[in-house]
């Protein structure tokens, strides 16, 4: 009888794991845990899930029988409960949570990335640099703040608008901040860092608070290295999007 | 007997019940209740817990279900007229495996053990452990679009993982014993023929099941910790350290080994490292990181024994550190 109580067990575990996907599937909130190029995989292992609990769950007949002589025998009920409680922190902590951000204080610990030339496809250099006026979505982000690294010198005075979230480090003066964003390869374990260095009257704006900005570029610094650092003009407070993060697309080389 | 039938029924219904109330109404009542925002910290472990549960639980299950087709379905014989006879064929043999089969390290570790039981040696299974995660084409893309200033990060990486393999490999044939798997009680149940059609179906399911949730609660254990780690760690402090070679090395695989990165999404991770640190330290990063981290390790103890584990653990470290030392010294030199 334990035999089968155990594979009910299971059963439902995998239920639950079914679930606790569909639910953050549906409410949106897979993709702020994992990028969009893993969630067919995650989805494939929920219809795997919830196919195998079903099967776990009814009466194995005469074939699986044979299997039943002496599995576990040895631990105890309470025992294995406690082996399988584990499984139940990630299905609990997926059905109860709803903010999937990355405190402050977390990425503080990180520090801002410098940009690497990864993920860009390739596009004329001096493109956005070279414009009067630069737009900043997330569409272009990487190119952007690619271009404008490899054209600090001759980005003085140009404007920029971009929306992101405002980051601080304990060593930034009163009146400076980062405006920056978060992007992920594969999942929040990998989320890094990018944005750029803001000067002005920013006492006001609380940190992880999203706003839209508008300033003119100016070669900076950060951390020693070379960075387009932006003078405020104007700047507004936003909701934070839907989709707070920058993916990461790493195509395979064809 | 009745009784405990009825108790244990009586027990998952009440799971049952439970799972499904907190289905449908978890976020409602417990952000109420318990309210995170005081514990930034801690909400930002489970939120990175989660993420890397997400993550990785569908390779795990892949593992899981790749080790019990081969467990089920392929006999000793044909492992045993596959795998050649010479260590070192069997070492290159397995290397060109890992190249074929695209999977990453959490369903690599059930599957190697399953090969073992099934007959493989030793040595080409630790190949496999430490060349799957690396040599596969998503990695190989990974590395070179966040590399693209230095492509000998990528070449690198790919030399110092093999070198790693064939050294590793060939350590473990002349040292090693063959009695390295832990063995289950699970095990010797299925041990029986299952001779109807539809029963091995039945034991396949159950099979890939229960080593899914072996694997998976060390996994949890692992997981956990590499998120604490994850949140807690500072990286930007250990960019002081990071222009000494040796020092630099070892801290850069130390940080690899707590992260615990999917190996096809560290390559960006390591990036962000790379003003700080010098390209053998970033190799370090990149090799040893697939092969051996804090998820990983449990895995491997949930399949192997605690022996085999230190040995291998052990001699990973070593033979990556040197040859990353080494490469470290061929960089500086402009060697590349």
């Amino acid at each position: 009888m334990k035999r089968l109580f155990i594979q009910r067990l299971e059963g439902l575990l995998l239920l639950g794991l079914g679930l606790m996907i569909f639910k953050l599937y549906v409410s949106g909130y897979l993709t702020k845990l994992i990028a969009p190029k893993m969630v067919p995989y995650a989805l494939a292992a929920l219809f795997a899930f919830l196919v195998i609990s079903l099967l776990r769950m009814k009466k194995q007949k005469q074939g699986g029988q044979h299997c039943d002589c002496g599995t576990n025998g040895e631990s105890s009920s309470s025992t294995l409960v406690l082996k399988y409680s584990l499984f139940f922190i990630p299905i609990l902590l997926g059905f109860s949570l709803t903010d999937f951000t990355l405190s402050g204080e977390v990425l503080a610990k990180r520090g801002m990335a410098k940009q690497q030339a990864q993920m860009v496809s390739s596009y004329d250099s001096g493109k956005h640099a070279n414009g009067e006026e630069i737009s900043v979505t997330d569409d272009n982000y990487f190119e952007v703040l690619d271009d404008l690294l490899n054209n600090l010198d001759t980005i003085e005075g140009k404007e920029i608008e971009l929306s992101g979230f405002i980051y601080r480090e304990d060593t930034f003066t009163k009146n400076q901040m980062a405006i920056s964003r978060l992007s992920m390869s594969c999942c929040v374990v990998d989320a890094t860092l990018y944005g750029y260095m803001v000067n002005g009257n920013v006492e006001g704006m609380k940190t992880n608070d999203w706003y839209t900005i508008t300033g003119t570029l100016k070669k900076g610094s950060y951390k020693g290295e070379p960075v387009p650092v932006i003078d405020l003009k104007e700047s507004k407070k936003i909701k934070a999007p839907e989709e707070a993060y920058l993916y990461e697309n790493v195509q395979i080389i064809q | 007997m009745l009784l405990k039938r009825y108790t244990g029924n009586l027990f998952l219904g009440i799971l049952l019940f439970l799972l499904l109330a907190f289905f449908f109404l978890g976020d409602v009542f417990i952000p109420k209740a318990i309210d995170f925002s005081g514990y930034p910290m801690l909400h930002s472990v489970f939120v990175v817990f989660l993420g890397l549960f997400l993550e990785s639980i569908p390779f795990l299950f892949l593992g899981a279900i790749a080790s019990s087709f081969i467990q089920l379905f392929i006999s000793e014989e044909i492992i045993q007229r596959m795998i050649p006879k010479r260590p070192l064929t069997a070492i290159f043999t397995a290397i060109g495996a890992a190249l074929i089969i695209p999977v990453c390290e959490c369903a690599i570790i059930p599957v190697v053990r399953r090969l073992i039981q099934k007959g493989v040696p030793v040595h080409a299974g630790v190949v496999l452990l430490v060349t799957a995660p690396i040599l596969n084409v998503i990695v190989f893309g990974s590395t070179y679009y966040a590399f693209q200033n230095n492509p000998a990060i990528l070449y690198g990486r790919i030399i110092l993982c093999v070198l790693t393999a064939i050294i590793a490999g060939l350590f473990i044939h002349i040292f090693s014993t063959k009695d390295v798997v832990k063995e289950e009680k699970v095990e010797l149940v299925h041990g029986h023929e299952h001779d109807i059609q539809s029963s091995k179906w039945t034991s396949f399911i159950d099979h890939a099941s229960q080593e899914f949730f072996m694997v998976g609660r060390y996994f949890i254990i692992g997981a956990l910790f590499a998120s604490v780690f994850q949140v807690f760690m500072d990286r930007t402090v250990m960019a002081d350290i990071g222009q000494a070679p040796i020092k630099g090395t070892a801290l850069m695989m130390g940080i690899a080994f707590v992260l615990s990165l999917c190996s096809s999404a560290d390559a960006f991770v390591a990036a962000s490292f790379s003003h700080s640190f010098l390209p053998g330290s970033i190799l370090g990063f990149l090799v040893f990181g697939p092969m051996l981290d804090f998820k990983n390790v449990l895995i491997m103890m949930s399949c192997f024994k605690r022996s085999f584990v230190v040995t291998y653990v052990l001699l990973v470290f070593a033979v990556v550190f040197s040859l990353c030392l080494i490469a470290g010294g061929l960089f500086s030199k402009g060697g590349f």
